[in-house]
């Protein structure tokens, strides 16, 4: 497939009316073939502009778009986001399995499905929920389902500042892994500026609600 | 200097019901020892799901009513009974929780802190809750917004506001730093450093290995509900932690070659 963009215009969002902008004029350009980190300060909008991106918040002012219609047969939004805490992203009562059904995209109901789950989700936390797997193992299935989505984009917010070295180290190896498979395009938000520098091809600032 | 804090052989599982009424019991805490005296800063580092947080629960009687701790804990020399413990917790023993859900999300931050101080038995007027947030860096304007109007990192140090509202003679510090940048890091950090040298012990769970040895007096490493060594903080530099999943710790991390050990896990 050849690459395509995922872009930001000019985008500005505050939460409350009459506040200052948390994000001014701000725009990127991120391509389906690299790994593209973010960093800022605490409070500089980040997580806002992740979810933005993803879709879950408007921005007041500017526009993001894709340089090419959807290609890939998915129901899901073209970005998915993986957040710092698993668990708040599922529903405590779903069984394992059953929040890795939840996709629907043609990736999740075709054999290439198992492809995405191995090495990443072990067959033996299927039948168990949420809280009865370790944070770490839990993040793992969070990324299984946001690759099933089969996404264009993924946006990684802090996914593995909760976890312990070792873990964190065999997270990105997964996931650097399936994206170069099937040319999704990460951006990496994380103040470890460490580990930037070794999953990243490239690095942007946000700088207090200032442009990029 | 007397210990403070002694735990030895600590041990904590849960009974829980299976498929119908089945029974299982799980025990993620094996056997853990760890010890704090006033003035120290103890780094608790390893494993995610290692049990660490479980160690702090079960000190502070946090855990849920199907949990059993077995193990001693000592507490000023004399073990720690459940009554000793309801006279203690939140005044002298404070816990700074990990999770931001500890933040009560239909209630402003300047209510919550001047909930905290008047908790703590301190004056709880605007200027005190202004200065508290001043103290970790924070607009005053901070104290009219509600949890979800804050980024990651000022909930954080709200939390951190809340938690050292009295003044603590031990303080578990469960993860302060995550998603924080290096400079709020190093503040917090900073401030538990202020704590502990002030008479406090302090007990820090981290995953942020290169920031907590510059300030910790020891390291504690677990593994799969473990303590599997105490070190130095220097010994993680110099090579000369012993235990393997210790070395694999530090092998791990990104600036150290992000080295995946196969025979840890």
């Amino acid at each position: 497939m050849t690459p395509l963009t995922l872009s930001a215009e000019g985008v500005c969002f505050t939460h409350r009316r009459r506040a200052p902008w948390l994000l001014e004029a701000v725009s990127l350009a991120l391509g389906s073939d690299e790994v593209v980190g973010l960093r800022g300060p605490s409070g500089a909008g980040k997580t806002t502009l992740a979810r933005i991106l993803a879709g879950l918040l408007r921005p007041q002012r500017g526009t993001v778009g894709f340089s090419e219609p959807r290609r890939r047969d998915t129901s899901c939004h073209r970005v998915q986001l993986v957040t710092q805490h698993p668990v708040h992203a599922m529903n405590p009562r779903w069984r394992i399995a059953d929040v890795l059904a939840e996709p629907v995209s043609a990736l999740n109901a075709s054999a290439d499905r198992e492809q995405i789950l191995a090495g990443l989700v072990d067959p033996g936390w299927l039948d168990r929920f949420p809280h009865e797997v370790s944070g770490g193992q839990l993040q793992r299935v969070n990324l299984a389902r946001a690759l099933l989505a089969d996404p264009d984009f993924l946006i990684a917010d802090e996914i593995t500042a909760s976890l312990d070295a070792v873990t964190q180290a065999r997270i990105w190896r997964l996931l650097l892994e399936r994206a170069r498979e099937r040319g999704i395009g990460v951006l990496v938000i994380s103040h470890d500026d460490a580990l930037l520098k070794v999953v990243c091809d490239r690095v942007l600032d946000l700088g207090d609600g200032g442009v990029i | 200097m007397s210990v403070l804090l002694e735990i030895r052989d600590l041990s904590v599982s849960f009974r829980q019901y299976d498929r119908g009424l089945r029974r299982r019991t799980i025990t993620p805490v094996e056997a853990m020892d760890l010890a704090a005296a006033p003035g120290e800063l103890v780094a608790l580092v390893g494993e995610s799901g290692a049990g660490k947080t479980l160690l702090g629960e079960a000190v502070l009687g946090m855990l849920p009513g199907n949990a059993r701790v077995a193990g001693t804990v000592r507490y000023r020399g004399e073990e720690l009974t459940e009554q000793r413990r309801r006279a203690l917790v939140g005044r002298e023993l404070v816990m700074l929780p990990q999770s931001v859900t500890y933040l009560d999300p239909t209630a402003r931050v300047g209510a919550q802190i001047g909930r905290a101080l008047r908790l703590a038995g301190r004056a709880q007027g605007r200027d005190e809750v202004v200065a508290a947030l001043a103290a970790r860096n924070l607009d005053a304007e901070v104290a009219r917004r509600y949890p979800h109007e804050l980024s990651g990192g000022m909930a954080r140090r709200v939390l951190l506001a809340m938690a050292l509202a009295g003044s603590p003679d031990l303080v578990f510090a469960d993860e302060p730093t995550p998603g924080l940048d290096e400079d709020s890091v190093r503040a917090i950090f900073a401030e538990l450093r202020a704590i502990a040298d002030a008479g406090a012990a302090v007990i820090a769970v981290s995953h942020d290995l290169t920031q907590v040895v510059e300030v910790a007096d020891r390291m504690v490493i677990c593994q799969g509900g473990r303590t599997v060594e105490t070190a130095a903080p220097s010994a993680f530099g110099q090579g000369a932690v012993r235990h393997p999943y210790s070395r694999a710790l530090w092998a791990a991390l990104p600036a150290n070659g992000f080295a995946v050990a196969e025979e840890v896990s």
